[in-house]
C-alpha cells in the first residue's frame, strides 16, 4: 500500500501504531459504530493505526527505535516500520483477512499538524539527528463485505473531513 | 508587495464589487467613508490599507451592532450594550467589579490579593466547517484572552449546541456535517486544546435544536486568576512591539470578515482560509513565557500584553496602539513558510501568537525569557507618539493610516427593529395515569441526557483545584464546578451557566431566565456574590425581527442584572448565525436565537460547597420557589410535539431575597444536596438527585408550592425559573424553615431505589425504580 505523497522527495520512513489483540482499540471502536449508523451495516470490524511519516535521513534501525521508545506503549500497542515507497509493512500485521480495505487520512498540505511538530522535537531528544518534519495520519482496516462506493461513503461521511483532510484507500 | 487599489472616483456598485472581490465585508457606506478618507490623502489605499480597515470594522471587533443606532418601538436607541447591558453594571456600581467590559476579559476581586479573570466567546463558524479544529482554536482564543490581562487559565468552560444527534442523515441541507460527527468533532478538539494545555475542562453545557442543524454554536469559556497588583495596560511611545508564540502562515486569513457573512453550502469552498488547526503545546511554551515576564520582577517587564486573535496581528496592534501611534516592520514577523504577501501576514490568524509592549530596556530579557521556554519572540515594531499606524516592509511604507480614524471613523449602523409578540394559548393536555414514559423521554432526551460520554474524556483535575466536580455522586449532573484556585486559603471561585434556546420564542423571558438559572447554579453550590457574562449568538441583524427579538433579550439583561444585583462584566456577540437550504432558496434560516449566560461566584470556605446527589435515606426533601403554570418552551410538551404554553417568567428581586436565604442556609450546614428545577421541572431534578445519590425519593405534588395549578403533568415538568430541590438534615428541619420562611415547603424525603409521586388527588402517578431511570438517562449518549 502505497502512502499519500504529503511531504517533498527525500529519505522517508513510516510507522505504525495499532493496539494489540485483546485490548480495544477506541477509535476503531468508535468508527465502526459510526458507520454502522450510516447505515452500512457490512463492516464487521475496524481497527486504526496512528500513523506517522517522518521525512529525514535515519537507518530503519533509528525508525525502529522511534516506534518502540517514542510512539507506542508496548503494553497495549504494536508498532510496525516500513519504508515509504515500500509495501505497506506498517499495516502487516493486520492483514491476512479477506475483504479488507485501508484508508489513509492526512492532513492537507498547509494544514498545522501539532502533534507532528511535536514528534519531531521529541524524535531530536532521543538523540536521533537528521528528521526534517513529521506528519501524521490515521490508517483505518475495514473489514466487511464493502463496495468501493460504500468505502468512499465512509471515507466522506466519517472518516476525513475533505476541508483539511485528503483520504486514499485500497483493497488489501 | 503591496499595491494600490483604485477605488477613487468608482461609484457605488462599483464599490460594492470591490469589497466582494476582496473579501473585505465592508458595505458601501463604510466603502464610501474611506474613499472620502482617502481623497482628503488624494492617494488610493494598498491592499494592505485596505485589509487594516476590514478587519478593525468587521461585526467581530467592533460589534457594530451592539454600538448602532436601532430604532425600536418608535424610539431610537443609542447602542444596546452602553444603554442597556453596561447601564445596569454602572448603576450598580460594585466595589468589586475591577476592569469591566473594557479588556480581552471581565475583571472582579477575589480575596483581597488576587483577581478573578473571565472570558467567554464563541467560535461558530470556523467549528461548523472543521470541528475538530474550529472548537480547539476557540478554546486556545479564548485562553489566550484570559492571558491577554495577565492571568493565569485555571478553567475551560464550553458550552455546546447542536441539531439532535439522532437527526436523519437524509434531511442534511448541503455542505454541512452531521451533528453527531460535529460533536464528536467539537469534544475532541476541545478535549485536545485543555488536556494538552493542562487546564481543566470541568464545566459546560449542552443544548440540542433542530434549529442548529445548518449552524451550531461552540461557546468557549475561560477562568484565570492573578495577583492583582500585575495588571498593566499603558503602552508608551518607544515600548517595542513583541510579537511571542507561534509562527505566521496563511491560517485563518479572513476568519474575521467571514464570521460576518452567512454560512452557505458555498462556504466550504470559499472560506478554507478560515479554518485552523491549535498548537496546544506552544500555547503553552507562551502561557509559561508570559507568566515569567509577569512575575520575574515585582513589576512586569512589559507595559501591556494582549492576545492576536481574530484580525491577527492588524487588530491587536492596531488596538494597542490606539493612543500612542505604531511603527510595524512586517519582514520581522517569522513565517511557517515562504511566500506570504505582507498584507497576509498583518491578518493572519495564526494561532498560539501574543503580542507583548515591552519598555527598550527589558527587550532582551523578555526574549531571553521566551527563549527559555522553547519558544520565538521578536521584536517587530514600536509604539510612537504620532498617533499614526506605520506598516513597512523592507523599509518601504506601505500602509500608513491615522489611528483616530481607524478606529472612530467607523460610519454607526442605523438599523431598524421589529418585534411580535407569539401567542402563549396553553394547549392543556389531560392527565396521564402514570407519568413513568413521560419522564424516561425527557430524561434520554439529548439536552438532558447524562453527558458522562463527554465529561470523562476532558481533564477536570489537572492543576488540582477542582473541589466540586461536573459529576456528583454516582455520576449525577452538577449544577456548577467549584475551584480552589489558592493551595493555601479554602476560598473558592464557583462557575456556572444558563440557557435555554426552547424560550427564544420570547426573548425578553428567556434572557432572565438565562440569568436565573445561571444565577441558581452557582447558588445550589454555595456561589454568592456573582458576577455575569452575557454572550449572544443570533440571526442576522439586518433583518428587523432578528434585531427586535435581540433588543428584547438585551433589555432583560439589565433588568435581570438590577433585579439580581448581579453585573455584566464581560460579554461578546455572534451576529448572522442563518444558513441557506440549497443554492435555488435566498431565503435563510436564523438559528434558535441563543443567549449564553455564565455566572461567576465566589464562596469563602469550599468545605462548605454543597453537591446535588441525595445524601441518606429518610432526610426531608423541600421545594424551593413557586411553580407555576408555564409550560411554554417546556421539554414536556417538546417530547409531546406541542407547541404554545407561557414562556417562564422571573422575579428577579423576589429570586434573589431566596437565594440570598438559601445561601445562609448552605453556610449553616443546614444543606445535604441541592439542585435546580430547570429543563424537565421539578420531576427531571429529582430523578436526577436520586441517580446521583443511588437513592430513592417519594414526594408529594399537594405540597408543591404553586399558582392556580390543576394538573399534576404541570406540577412535575413546568420549568418556571428560581425554583430549587433541596434535601436538608433531619434534625435540622427547624433551622432550616426558619431561615427560608414561606419560600420552601416539605414536599417528601429521600427513600431508598424508588422514585414515587402521589398525585394532586392522592393517587400514585409515578412508581420507577431508579436503576431504569439511569439507564435512559445515560444510554443516549453512551457512544
Amino acid at each position: 500500500m502505497k502512502l499519500i505523497v504529503i511531504l517533498s522527495g527525500g529519505f522517508m520512513w513510516v510507522v505504525g501504531v495499532g493496539y494489540k489483540d485483546g485490548h480495544r482499540d477506541p477509535l476503531g471502536w468508535n468508527t465502526k459504530s459510526d458507520i454502522l449508523q450510516l447505515g452500512i451495516t457490512m463492516v464487521k470490524d475496524v481497527k486504526t493505526l496512528q500513523t506517522y511519516v517522518i521525512d529525514g535521513e535515519i537507518t530503519g534501525e533509528s525508525a525502529g527505535k522511534i516506534g518502540r521508545e517514542l510512539l507506542s506503549d508496548s503494553v497495549m500497542q504494536f508498532f510496525s516500520f516500513d519504508r515509504f515507497d515500500g509495501d505497506g509493512g506498517h499495516v502487516k500485521n493486520l492483514v491476512g483477512r479477506r475483504n479488507v480495505w485501508a484508508v489513509e487520512v492526512f492532513f492537507r498540505p498547509g494544514v498545522m499538524d501539532p502533534v507532528g511538530l511535536s514528534v519531531a522535537r521529541a524524535i531530536g531528544v532521543l538523540g536521533i539527528p537528521g528528521v526534517k518534519a513529521v506528519r501524521t495520519g490515521t490508517t483505518y482496516v475495514i473489514d466487511g463485505e464493502l463496495g468501493e462506493s460504500e468505502v468512499k461513503t465512509i471515507c466522506e461521511k466519517c472518516l476525513a473531513n475533505a476541508l483539511i483532510q485528503t483520504y486514499r484507500y485500497k483493497r488489501l | 508587495m503591496a499595491k494600490a487599489i483604485e477605488i477613487l472616483g468608482k461609484n457605488e456598485k462599483e464599490l460594492a464589487e470591490i469589497s466582494r472581490r476582496f473579501m473585505l465585508a465592508l458595505n458601501v457606506q463604510e466603502m464610501e467613508k474611506i474613499q472620502t478618507y482617502f481623497k482628503k490623502l488624494g492617494r488610493n489605499p494598498t491592499d494592505i490599507e485596505l485589509e487594516t480597515f476590514a478587519q478593525t470594522w468587521s461585526e467581530h471587533c467592533v460589534h457594530k451592532t451592539f454600538a448602532g443606532v436601532i430604532e425600536y418601538g418608535g424610539k431610537k436607541i443609542n447602542g444596546l450594550l452602553k444603554s442597556y447591558i453596561i447601564k445596569a453594571t454602572k448603576d450598580l456600581a460594585l466595589p468589586w467589579c475591577v476592569h469591566v467590559f473594557e479588556d480581552n476579559a471581565g475583571i472582579v476581586t477575589f480575596d483581597g490579593r488576587h483577581n478573578i479573570a473571565v472570558k467567554v466567546e464563541t467560535h461558530n463558524h470556523p467549528s461548523a466547517l472543521d470541528p475538530y479544529g474550529g472548537a480547539g482554536t476557540g478554546s486556545g482564543g479564548v485562553f489566550r484572552d484570559v492571558m491577554g490581562v495577565g492571568a493565569k487559565p485555571i478553567l475551560s468552560t464550553d458550552i455546546l449546541f447542536f441539531a439532535p444527534p439522532d437527526y436523519p442523515q437524509s434531511k442534511l441541507p448541503p455542505g454541512v456535517l452531521h451533528p453527531k460527527r460535529l460533536m464528536k468533532g467539537v469534544v475532541a478538539g476541545i478535549r485536545d486544546y485543555g488536556n494538552r494545555m493542562g487546564i481543566p475542562t470541568a464545566n459546560g453545557g449542552f443544548g440540542f435544536h433542530e434549529g442548529y442543524v445548518g449552524n451550531p454554536l461552540v461557546y468557549a469559556g475561560c477562568l484565570g486568576i492573578m495577583p492583582n497588583d500585575k495588571y498593566v495596560r499603558d503602552p508608551k511611545p518607544g515600548d517595542k512591539i513583541v510579537l511571542a508564540g507561534g509562527r505566521t502562515g496563511r491560517d485563518g486569513i479572513h476568519g474575521v470578515t467571514f464570521a460576518s457573512l452567512e454560512l452557505s453550502a458555498e462556504s466550504e469552498k470559499t472560506s478554507s482560509g478560515a479554518v485552523q488547526i491549535g498548537n496546544a503545546i506552544e500555547e503553552k511554551r507562551v502561557l509559561d513565557g508570559l507568566l515569567a515576564a509577569r512575575d520575574r520582577h515585582p513589576k512586569p517587564l512589559y507595559s501591556a500584553v494582549t492576545d492576536c486573535g481574530g484580525g491577527g496581528l492588524s487588530s491587536a496592534i492596531g488596538e494597542m496602539g490606539k493612543k500612542t501611534g505604531a511603527r510595524v516592520w512586517l519582514e520581522k514577523v517569522p513565517l511557517k513558510y515562504e511566500g506570504l504577501e505582507p498584507w497576509e501576514i498583518w491578518v493572519s490568524e495564526a494561532q498560539e501568537r501574543m503580542i507583548l509592549a515591552v519598555p527598550e530596556a527589558n527587550v532582551d530579557e523578555v526574549l531571553e525569557i521566551f527563549r527559555n521556554e522553547n519558544t520565538e519572540a521578536n521584536a517587530i515594531g514600536e509604539f510612537t507618539s504620532d498617533r499614526r499606524l506605520t506598516l513597512m516592509f523592507n523599509d518601504k511604507i506601505i500602509g500608513e493610516l491615522g489611528m483616530e480614524f481607524l478606529h472612530e471613523g467607523i460610519p454607526r449602523v442605523e438599523r431598524k427593529a421589529e418585534f411580535k409578540a407569539r401567542g402563549t394559548k396553553d394547549p392543556d393536555l389531560a392527565d396521564e395515569k402514570d407519568f413513568g414514559e413521560s419522564l424516561k423521554g425527557i430524561l434520554g432526551s439529548p439536552t438532558v441526557a447524562s453527558k458522562e460520554w463527554v465529561i470523562r474524556q476532558y481533564d477536570h483535575e489537572v492543576q488540582a483545584k477542582t473541589v466540586i466536580k461536573p459529576l456528583q455522586g454516582f455520576g449525577g449532573p452538577g449544577d456548577a464546578c467549584v475551584l480552589r484556585p489558592l493551595y493555601d486559603e479554602f476560598g473558592g471561585i464557583v462557575v456556572s451557566n444558563g440557557y435555554n434556546p426552547r424560550f427564544s420564542g420570547d426573548p425578553y423571558r428567556m434572557a432572565l431566565s438565562a440569568i436565573d438559572e445561571a444565577m441558581r447554579n452557582n447558588v445550589c453550590c454555595g456561589g454568592r456574590r456573582i458576577a455575569l457574562l452575557d454572550n449572544f449568538s443570533w440571526g442576522n441583524p439586518e433583518k428587523p425581527d432578528r434585531l427586535g427579538a435581540l433588543v428584547e433579550a438585551v433589555k432583560a439583561c439589565h433588568d435581570g442584572s438590577l433585579g439580581f444585583r448581579a453585573p455584566f462584566i464581560s460579554g461578546k456577540d455572534s451576529l448572522y448565525n442563518e444558513y441557506g437550504l440549497g443554492s435555488n432558496s435566498k431565503e435563510t434560516i436564523s438559528i434558535p436565537y441563543t443567549l449564553v449566560v455564565t455566572a461567576v461566584g465566589i464562596i469563602p470556605d469550599i468545605r462548605k460547597a454543597v453537591t446535588m446527589d441525595l445524601k441518606e435515606e429518610g432526610n426531608p426533601v423541600y421545594m424551593v420557589g413557586e411553580t407555576k403554570d408555564e409550560m411554554g418552551g417546556s421539554h414536556y410538551y417538546m417530547i409531546k410535539r406541542l407547541e404554545g404554553g407561557a414562556i417562564p417568567g422571573t422575579e428577579a428581586a423576589k429570586a434573589r431575597e431566596t437565594m440570598d436565604s438559601l445561601t445562609k442556609a448552605i453556610d449553616m450546614s443546614l444543606v445535604r444536596a441541592c439542585h435546580d428545577c430547570s429543563e424537565g421541572g421539578l420531576a427531571v431534578a429529582a430523578a436526577e438527585m436520586c441517580i446521583a445519590g443511588d437513592l430513592g425519593m417519594k414526594i408529594d405534588l399537594r405540597k408543591v408550592p404553586q399558582k392556580g395549578i390543576r394538573k399534576n403533568y404541570k406540577l412535575l415538568f413546568s420549568e418556571s425559573n428560581s425554583r430549587f430541590l433541596v434535601e436538608v438534615g433531619k434534625a435540622e428541619e427547624k433551622e432550616f424553615e426558619k431561615i427560608m420562611g414561606n419560600s420552601a415547603s416539605k414536599i417528601g424525603e429521600v427513600a431508598a431505589a424508588k422514585f414515587i409521586v402521589t398525585s394532586l388527588n392522592g393517587k400514585e402517578i409515578l412508581n420507577e425504580k431508579i436503576d431504569g431511570l439511569k439507564k435512559v438517562w445515560r444510554g443516549t449518549f453512551n457512544w
